[in-house]
Parts: C-alpha cells; sequence; structure tokens
C-alpha cells in the first residue's frame, strides 16, 4: 500500500520554436539511446514520455485523409509520479538536468534548468489538466522494485530447487526467504465470503469426530 | 480492386509455397536508379507468379524478387510515396533490433555486415528441386547481374531442406500454414485432419484467413483494403521479412538433457513440451502423452495434424504449456482473456504470417566450427501488427499469456526471468532454464514483393 503521496498525473504541452523541429527530434533520439533513461534519474517517477505531436507523417490507415495542419508542433510531457505536482517539477529539474534543456530547450521561452524559479513557472503554467488516467500500480516506485526483485528470487529459487523433495525445499525455502515477513496465516480466512463457511464448519466437524 | 485474386499478379512462393528443397538468395545493391531498374526490366519477365503450374510442366528453377525500402529509394521513387510507406519498413532493421530482442548476442553488432544496413536493394531468389538446377539458376542470375553497369551482388545465402522436413534441432517444420481466403491449396493439404489452419470460429468449425492479411489491396480481418502508399505500386504485393536465425545444435542437445536431469521429465517430452509438438511434429494439444517418447520414428509423420485448439480444455497448459513455442506464435482460440473474448481466433488472426524458411549451413568459421540455422522468411501485409508483434509480444514477453517476464524459450533471447514453465497435473509445476544464446539473430531486412504489374511499372520508372 502507498503510503506516501498518491500517484500524481501530469501533462504539459509546449510550443516547439518554428525551425528548431528536426532538432528537437534529434535530441530526443540522442536521448532515447542513452543506456540509462533519464526519467530514471527523476524521484518517485513511476512513466514518463516526451512525445512531438507534428501530425501524421504518413497517411496512417483509419486517418482521415484530409487533415487540418497543426500551426505549429508541440512536445508533450506525461508522467506519473507519487509526488505533488510542485515537487515533481523539481525533481524532474534537478533529475534530468542537462537532460531537460536537451527537450524543453526547444521550445518558446523555456528558461533551462539553472533558472529553479523560472523551471518552476514555465512547466506549472504549460500544464494542461488530465482529467482521465490510470495508474498500474497503488505503490511506490520503490515497492514495485522490490516486489519484482522478490518475484526475480523467487523464480530463480524455484528454478533451482526444483530437484529437491517437499522437505528440503521447505528448508531451503525458510533459509532463503525466512528473514522476509510472511503474512497472517490466519488473515485469509477471515476474508472469505460468507459462503464458503458451512464447508469451513464441515471440516471442523470432520475433524472433531475423528478425533472422538 | 478489394475482391478477386489475380494469381497471375501475384508473385510465387507466397500464397503457396513451392516445395522445393534448394534455394539461394542473391542480396543485391545498385549504384544507381538505372541499375536497380535494368534489372528489374530484365528478370521481371522471368519472375515465377502465383498461377498453377498445369500438370507435369513443373520449372527447374523459379526467380523471384523483393525490394528493400532503400531500394525503392535508390531507384527513384516519389518521395511522397516513400514518406508513407509504413514507419517499420522505412527504419533499418540495425535500428529496430532493440525492439525486437535483437541485443546481446544477438545484436547487429554480431550481424552479417551486409543485413540490415541500407546496403541491400534488391533479393533475387531463386528456387530448384535439384541441386544442380539450382546452381545453374544461380550461374545464369549472375552472368546477368554482372552484364548490369552499377550492379552488384554484395551477399548470396544459399539454403537447403533438410531430409524429412526437420530444421537443425530435429524438429519437422513448415507444415502449418494459414489457410488464405481465396486460394486452393495442394489437394494433399485438403485432408480433414488437416483442417485448423484457418481462424477458429465459436462454433467450432474454421474458416480461411482474409487474403488482405497477406496480399495488399485486399480486404483484410479488420474489413479493411491497405493501399498504401498507391495501390498501383503496392497491390497484389507482400511486405517479406528475411531473417537469419543461428542455431547452436551442440548447445540445444547439452540443455536439453540438462533440463531432463533436473526436471525429471524425458528427453523427448522437454523438447516437447518447450515446442507445443513432438519432434515428429504431432502437436502436444491432441497427443500429449506417448507410451515411449524416447523411441520417436525418426520421420516426420504425413499428416502432423493442425485441428486443434486450446480452449476450453487446456486452459492451464497442462498439455501444450502456455509458453510453448507454438502456442505463443499461434495461440489460436487462447486469446480469449479469460472467456471475455468470444470470438478469441479473430484476434489471432490478425497476427498471422505465412512461413517460407528453409535451414542454411554457412562455410565454418575461425573456429572451425559451421554456423547453421534456419533462414527465416516469412509474407505478411503489415510488419508491424504481424511479424513483430508475434516477435516482440508473443515471443520476447509472456503478459499477453499470464506468464510474467516468460519469454519464447527458442528465440525470446537475452532478459526475461530466464525459465519457461511447465505446468503438470501431478503437483509442481517444471521449470525449464533459457539460454539466450541457443538461437541468435545474424540479421534481418524488410522487403517487398511487389505484384507483376507493379514490377513492369518500377522497370519504367513509373512511380518516379
Amino acid at each position: 500500500m502507498n503510503v506516501t503521496w498518491p500517484a500524481t498525473p501530469m501533462t504539459v504541452l509546449t510550443p516547439v520554436v518554428p525551425g528548431r523541429e528536426q532538432a528537437l527530434r534529434e535530441s530526443l533520439e540522442r536521448l532515447s539511446g542513452l543506456g540509462a533513461p533519464p526519467f530514471g534519474r527523476v524521484a518517485e517517477t513511476h512513466f514518463a514520455r516526451w512525445v512531438v505531436v507534428s501530425g501524421a507523417p504518413w497517411r496512417y490507415r483509419g486517418l482521415p485523409r484530409r487533415t487540418r495542419p497543426l500551426r505549429m508542433q508541440y512536445l508533450l510531457f506525461t508522467s506519473t509520479a507519487n509526488r505533488p505536482p510542485e515537487q515533481h517539477v523539481e525533481d524532474l529539474r534537478t533529475g534530468l538536468r542537462g537532460d531537460a534543456d536537451a527537450a524543453w530547450g526547444h521550445c518558446v521561452g523555456y528558461p533551462g534548468y539553472q533558472q529553479p524559479a523560472g523551471f518552476r513557472r514555465y512547466l506549472l503554467h504549460n500544464r494542461l489538466p488530465t482529467h482521465r488516467w490510470f495508474a498500474a500500480y497503488d505503490a511506490t516506485v520503490q515497492e514495485v522494485g522490490d516486489a519484482l526483485d522478490l518475484r526475480r528470487r523467487h523464480t530463480r529459487f524455484a528454478v533451482r530447487m526444483q530437484e529437491v523433495d517437499d522437505l528440503g525445499l521447505q528448508k531451503a525455502f525458510l533459509s532463503e526467504f525466512g528473514d522476509a515477513e510472511l503474512p497472517d496465516a490466519e488473515l485469509p480466512d477471515a476474508e472469505l465470503p460468507d459462503a464458503e463457511l458451512p464447508d469451513a464448519e464441515l471440516l471442523d466437524t470432520e475433524l472433531l469426530d475423528d478425533g472422538t | 480492386m478489394g475482391t478477386g485474386l489475380e494469381l497471375n499478379d501475384v508473385q510465387g512462393n507466397i500464397l503457396n509455397g513451392y516445395g522445393f528443397g534448394h534455394a539461394v538468395h542473391l542480396l543485391l545493391h545498385g549504384e544507381t536508379p538505372a541499375a536497380v531498374q535494368q534489372c528489374l526490366g530484365e528478370l521481371g519477365g522471368r519472375v515465377t507468379t502465383a498461377a498453377r503450374w498445369p500438370e507435369g510442366e513443373c520449372p527447374r528453377a523459379t526467380l523471384n524478387v523483393a525490394i528493400s525500402y532503400h531500394g525503392f529509394e535508390r531507384m527513384g521513387l516519389r518521395r511522397p510515396l516513400l514518406d508513407r510507406f509504413p514507419e517499420a519498413f522505412r527504419v533499418r532493421t540495425r535500428e529496430r533490433a532493440p525492439d525486437l530482442g535483437d541485443v546481446g548476442p544477438s545484436g547487429p553488432e554480431y550481424w552479417d555486415e551486409h543485413l540490415g544496413s541500407g546496403a541491400v536493394h534488391l533479393v533475387l531468389s531463386a528456387s530448384a528441386r535439384e541441386r544442380d538446377d539450382l546452381a545453374e539458376a544461380r550461374r545464369q542470375l549472375r552472368e546477368e547481374i554482372g552484364a548490369i553497369p552499377g550492379l552488384g551482388v554484395v551477399a548470396e545465402q544459399e539454403t537447403h531442406a533438410l531430409p524429412h522436413r526437420r530444421e537443425h534441432f530435429g524438429y519437422a517444420d513448415g507444415f502449418s500454414q494459414p489457410d488464405v481466403e481465396g486460394v486452393d491449396r495442394p489437394s494433399s493439404h485438403r485432408a480433414p485432419e488437416d483442417s485448423g489452419v484457418g481462424v477458429p470460429l465459436p462454433d467450432g468449425g474454421w474458416r480461411p484467413v482474409r487474403l488482405g492479411e497477406f496480399l495488399l489491396g485486399h480486404l483484410d480481418e479488420d474489413g479493411r483494403v491497405d493501399s498504401e502508399p498507391d495501390p498501383d505500386l503496392v497491390g497484389n504485393g507482400t511486405y517479406v521479412v528475411y531473417r537469419k536465425l543461428e542455431q547452436d545444435v551442440r548447445l540445444f542437445r547439452d540443455v536439453l538433457a540438462e533440463a531432463a536431469r533436473r526436471t525429471g521429465l524425458p528427453e523427448e517430452l522437454v523438447a516437447a513440451k518447450v515446442m507445443g509438438r513432438w519432434r515428429d511434429g504431432t502437436p502436444l494439444a491432441t497427443q500429449p502423452a506417448r507410451s515411449d517418447p524416447g523411441q520417436l520414428d525418426d520421420v516426420a509423420t504425413d499428416q502432423p495434424g493442425n485441428d486443434f485448439r486450446y480452449l476450453p480444455d487446456d486452459r492451464e497448459g497442462h498439455r501444450c504449456p502456455l509458453g510453448a513455442h507454438v502456442r505463443r506464435v499461434n495461440p489460436r482460440d487462447a486469446l480469449d482473456f479469460g472467456g471475455a473474448v468470444r470470438s478469441s481466433g479473430r484476434l489471432t488472426a490478425r497476427h498471422r504470417i505465412i512461413r517460407r524458411g528453409m535451414p542454411y549451413e554457412d562455410p565454418p568459421g575461425p573456429d572451425g566450427d559451421a554456423r547453421r540455422g534456419l533462414l527465416f522468411v516469412c509474407y505478411n501485409a503489415d510488419i508491424a501488427r504481424q511479424f513483430e508483434t508475434i516477435q516482440a509480444h508473443w515471443c520476447n514477453d509472456g503478459d499477453t499469456f499470464g506468464l510474467g517476464d516468460d519469454r519464447d524459450w527458442f528465440i525470446g533471447g537475452a532478459g526475461g526471468s530466464g525459465k519457461m514453465t511447465i505446468p503438470t497435473r501431478d503437483g509442481r509445476p517444471r521449470f525449464v532454464e533459457v539460454h539466450p544464446d541457443l538461437v541468435v539473430t545474424r540479421g534481418t531486412e524488410y522487403l517487398f514483393a511487389p505484384g507483376m504489374r507493379a514490377l513492369r511499372g518500377l522497370a519504367e520508372g513509373a512511380f518516379g
């Protein structure tokens, strides 16, 4: 369960300086080619992307034949982070640093990441309301990462231990994961729907009969 | 267009395979537009079409041609046409490699030098039943190419069928191809036991896949007709994926033996579970067990059987694992999202391909080992929606099948969970480790095989 700020979307649309569209594309291409994605340095961010909005470069199937060209091209930024918007903007500034300039630096009126107040004003001013959105996880980035790590450990363990008998498996499991916090064994019963109860009672009765 | 099938305008080997066991692909580079056009002009008349050969008049050799995006560019196609080709076709395959999982040992740095680099403009493919006929066809082609100024062969790739229709790992291959609307299949494939290659219907029957899934200019499964960028250029044509996959046979034998030891299953059963078919081609869906899996006949069954579904009886994958290769690349009716989609076969029908690959064996490398594998060739109307979806989303990922990070055991590449899951009825599932070096990519080219009228138009510069 997420105990920090809930996952929050952000959408920012900024006009590209006329004539700089190709340079922006090349910049984004370069950022995509980096080994470690720049958004990975932005705290508490689940998802983020830049998209150049330019109209369809080729006639995509299903698109109307006559489309009205945009007067300008735009850079669309969308993200989801466990942060209030103002804090997320500051995280973007300190996390992306020069990479922020490589993208938004081609947009009209962008002040640069070294101007904290200007950077904040620019992104918040160009922010669009996000009416409908979906967050994949009700958990922090850290919690998601930890869960994936745990799954990987379980997978490796399962592959490694498939030749072991039941008792050996239990021993190996406790040795490998014994330090993990195990869920309360009674919790599942407490959550059983009412329809399950007669079976449970029957089971208890049978056990009692066996005992007498 | 949109109705009717003019076999005389469609290149051969697409809708029905030639069934020849030997082929050579000549990869050509043209220095000038004239060189490429002259080649199409001089050889275009000899290109083999899909028209049925009269009884007893089987040609000694066939010829087909496919053109890359850079080939179209080199021959001077109009820019508005070039720009409206699909992005998957326009971008160099070396750049698309990471999206297809071609990283690590399959990365473009290890590819054959010419593949995916933009250097290949045309691919001429000759096929023959006899090796001598192929040699003669190749000699003749080489001579003709040599006489065209500015045209050169950058590489050749020979392929030869192995005995009993096997590929190098020993699996029978190539007998499960889509049943295509309006296309008569050879009579041997019309046997009742060979139905099941089209679209599974909710009433238990099957219907052919719409022609537009494989030939442009015809109705596809979505009820649309794709004719971009120009109906005269792409009508009756198809996109070709040419992909060289190197197989490590020694490693395969080792990992199979090791997997059998660790899972406690017979080696042949493990081989069947990772593929979804026994090595003689019999599907696990219809024959999940054999009395003595170690004594399989070396000969592929004549009719390996295609008339099967995965639902409702094998939803858990106890017969054919959810992650088995054949279940991933053609899930048939299995993509019903827990029963939410009734006509699940229609989803799969949007992602079918026609495969015409054949094994290859290149001369030994510096280590003295022969390099062998499968020259995977497939035809589809939309590379991104068909071939790339199968490779990137169905083989390189497990989400579609509820398998998390599990990847295809053969061609899933590096990364992922590193294991394949074999569900069993008797308790614990078994796990088979994935070895990304088992099959590695040695290069990919995306090409377009135009219809015959378009070929003539291209030779005359009609689209310039």
